[in-house]
């Protein structure tokens, strides 16, 4: 249940942010822009609520989603590298950025919330580095 | 009526906080049991959630960005390098917007350095009185924040955020501890300089938390509280009467409107307030203290004065268990060229004299506190917007630099004459990202100091979960005792 619950809030996700459509969803079509960028900020704006509530169904979900949000933003990097930019440190932030949120929902599972919440705040914490170099004003 | 008859005629009255007792001892006021409840005190003391290292913390806010380089952070390659460029490498992963461009390093030729105490820790000529007070303080000096403009980043270092809305540091503290003296507000602002410090009441907001929670300015002068004194042709039992007729209607309000927190902390100030006509001048009047205390903190000189009357004012607030006191420096009395740290110009000029106004002063609030035995349930924090860069912008200033610089506390529950972090060679960045210490940051190491763990002061705002560290924080562990 929780599974689809994440599907279908990504599948939401991605089709607010543009995509060409339903029936071919990749990562490497979805546009690593503001929207995707603020879509991950609310996320896990909202997995730091839930977790503090003990909310762990929807903690869960948000966390799931990030993962599968974190996995388009590296695909964007990736493609960045083998064009010759030199994105490396967000390839490796947004590969950390995977970690955590895999992490975050394995102590979910565990019920294990304080342990949640600090990894949580090392991806919030992730997520800024990565701002530093690479956000655009 | 002198103020101890006036203190046990208040004592006797029936105005007091507490819905049940309220209720009885106000003679033919009805309230309902459940807005009774409601109206009980929320500034009532709470336990933290572990054992507190420290009581009371004094925020000091050098407002404008002082620049750390000139005072704790000695930087020999800096000085080895005066007048030539900034190497790119230093500059890789910031985003400049000095004026003009990144210029050349600047070094003052005024500027001197010497290590003091047994920890060593590095002083320039500008802090003379400071440098004697080395061992106590535990230096951060791989601070960083957001910060392009002093208004949004000084809301960042009280709030956490660049946008208003969000409740300060103090507030929070107010919120998840309450009161420790029902006689004086748990949050208090202090500052000199002919007006109230920039970016405004923002900075000591309650944001979304129930505005009782929020800082009360006490303002420079004789009389920092505003209309604190009876008028003279009213008497006390005219007072009394108007004041509990007063009560009445505002509960009788406030029976119709149980969630308005606006209405509620209106109440709650009407009270204090009431309690703070005795309270409070006996707090901020230096009356009392010794010719020998004025002078430690500087009292009797005009440039020091007026921040060392903050300072001082401070100390008899922890003394009276105030527990969050926002010290913001502002100018020297008289002053009006130069009314804060930010010296994009002229940095010897703006740098000599501010460094004068709050040297003596600060070593004497951490002199007066230890020989009192207030050190160890005090957190002195020294803090700033951000620094300053070590290219000069305008021929003698600096610019903002909000990629590394240095903030120092003291008091219980850390280590004294410790360093933690560093920037690079140049004073840029910080040389090490894993030791960075944003605000969250020492917001979360200062609530961890008061036992409060940041992660669980919470608030539900909007149905969302909300902590003073936003999403962020991490408890400086590096630097606990």
């Amino acid at each position: 249940m929780r599974k689809f619950v994440s599907a279908v809030r990504f599948t939401v996700l991605l089709l607010s942010i543009n995509i060409f459509s339903i029936s071919n969803l990749s990562a490497e079509e979805v546009e690593m822009d503001m929207d995707l960028m603020q879509t991950i900020e609310s996320t896990n704006d909202n997995l730091s609520s839930n977790i503090a509530l003990e909310n762990a169904e929807s903690a869960i979900a948000d966390a799931q989603t990030l993962n599968e949000l974190f996995a388009v933003v590296e695909e964007h990097y990736k493609k960045e590298a083998a064009s010759g930019e030199d994105v490396a440190e967000a390839i490796d932030l947004t590969k950390k950025s995977v970690k955590f949120s895999s992490e975050i929902m394995i102590f979910l599972e565990q019920s294990d919330f304080e342990s949640a919440a600090n990894t949580a705040t090392d991806l919030a914490r992730t997520c800024k580095t990565c701002h530093n170099f690479y956000k655009e004003d | 009526m002198d103020n101890k008859s006036r203190r046990d005629f208040l004592k006797n009255s029936s105005l007091g906080v507490g819905g049940a007792a309220l209720a009885s001892a106000i003679p033919g006021l009805n309230i309902s049991a459940a807005s009774a409840a409601e109206l009980v005190d929320p500034l009532a003391p709470r336990d933290p959630h572990f054992q507190a290292k420290i009581k009371s913390v004094i925020w000091l806010h050098q407002n404008g960005a002082p620049s750390t380089l000139d005072l704790y952070d000695y930087k020999p390659e800096l000085v080895k390098n005066a007048n030539k460029g900034v190497p790119d490498s230093f500059l890789k992963g910031i985003k400049t917007s000095t004026q003009g461009g990144v210029n050349q390093l600047f070094v003052s030729n005024s500027r001197s350095w010497k290590q003091y105490g047994e920890s060593g820790a590095w002083f320039s000529n500008l802090l003379p009185n400071l440098a004697q007070q080395a061992d106590k303080l535990t230096f951060i000096k791989s601070s960083v924040t957001i910060g392009a403009t002093h208004d949004i980043s000084i809301l960042k270092l009280n709030t956490g955020d660049l946008n208003p809305g969000r409740p300060s540091l103090g507030a929070w503290i107010s919120y998840a501890l309450g009161s420790a003296n029902p006689d004086l507000p748990p949050y208090v602002v202090l500052y000199n300089g002919a007006s109230e410090p920039r970016a405004g009441s923002v900075n000591w907001n309650s944001g979304f938390l129930p505005a009782v929670f929020q800082g009360t300015p006490f303002r420079p002068g004789e009389s920092p509280i505003y209309y604190l004194d009876r008028p003279e042709l009213r008497s006390a039992l005219q007072q009394r009467t108007s004041l509990d007729l007063l009560n009445r209607l505002n509960k009788l309000g406030a029976e119709n409107r149980p969630l308005d927190t606006e209405l509620k902390a209106r109440l709650r100030s009407y009270e204090l307030a009431d309690r703070m006509q005795v309270a409070a001048p006996e707090a901020v009047d230096l009356s009392k203290e010794t010719d020998a205390t004025k002078k430690l903190y500087g009292i009797d000189d005009a440039i020091t004065g007026s921040y060392g009357t903050s300072l001082l004012r401070a100390r008899r607030l922890v003394e009276r268990g105030v527990r969050f006191i926002q010290v913001v420096s502002g100018a020297p009395e008289g002053e009006t060229e130069i009314t804060s740290w930010d010296a994009h110009d002229d940095l010897e000029k703006n740098h000599g004299l501010m460094a004068k106004m709050v040297d003596k002063p600060i070593a004497g609030l951490l002199e007066d506190l230890k020989s009192r035995g207030l050190l160890e349930s005090t957190l002195v924090v020294w803090t700033s917007e951000f620094s300053r860069t070590p290219w000069g912008e305008s021929g003698s200033g600096r610019d903002h630099n909000p990629w590394g610089y240095t903030q120092w506390m003291a008091g219980g529950g850390l280590k004294a004459g410790f360093t933690y972090g560093a920037t690079d060679e140049l004073g840029v960045q910080v040389a090490d990202k894993d030791t960075a210490v944003d605000t969250y940051d020492l917001h979360a190491t200062v609530l961890h100091l008061l036992g409060l763990n940041h992660l669980k002061t919470t608030f539900i705002n909007n149905g969302r979960s909300e902590r003073p560290t936003v999403v962020f924080g991490k408890v400086v562990k590096e630097i606990l005792a």
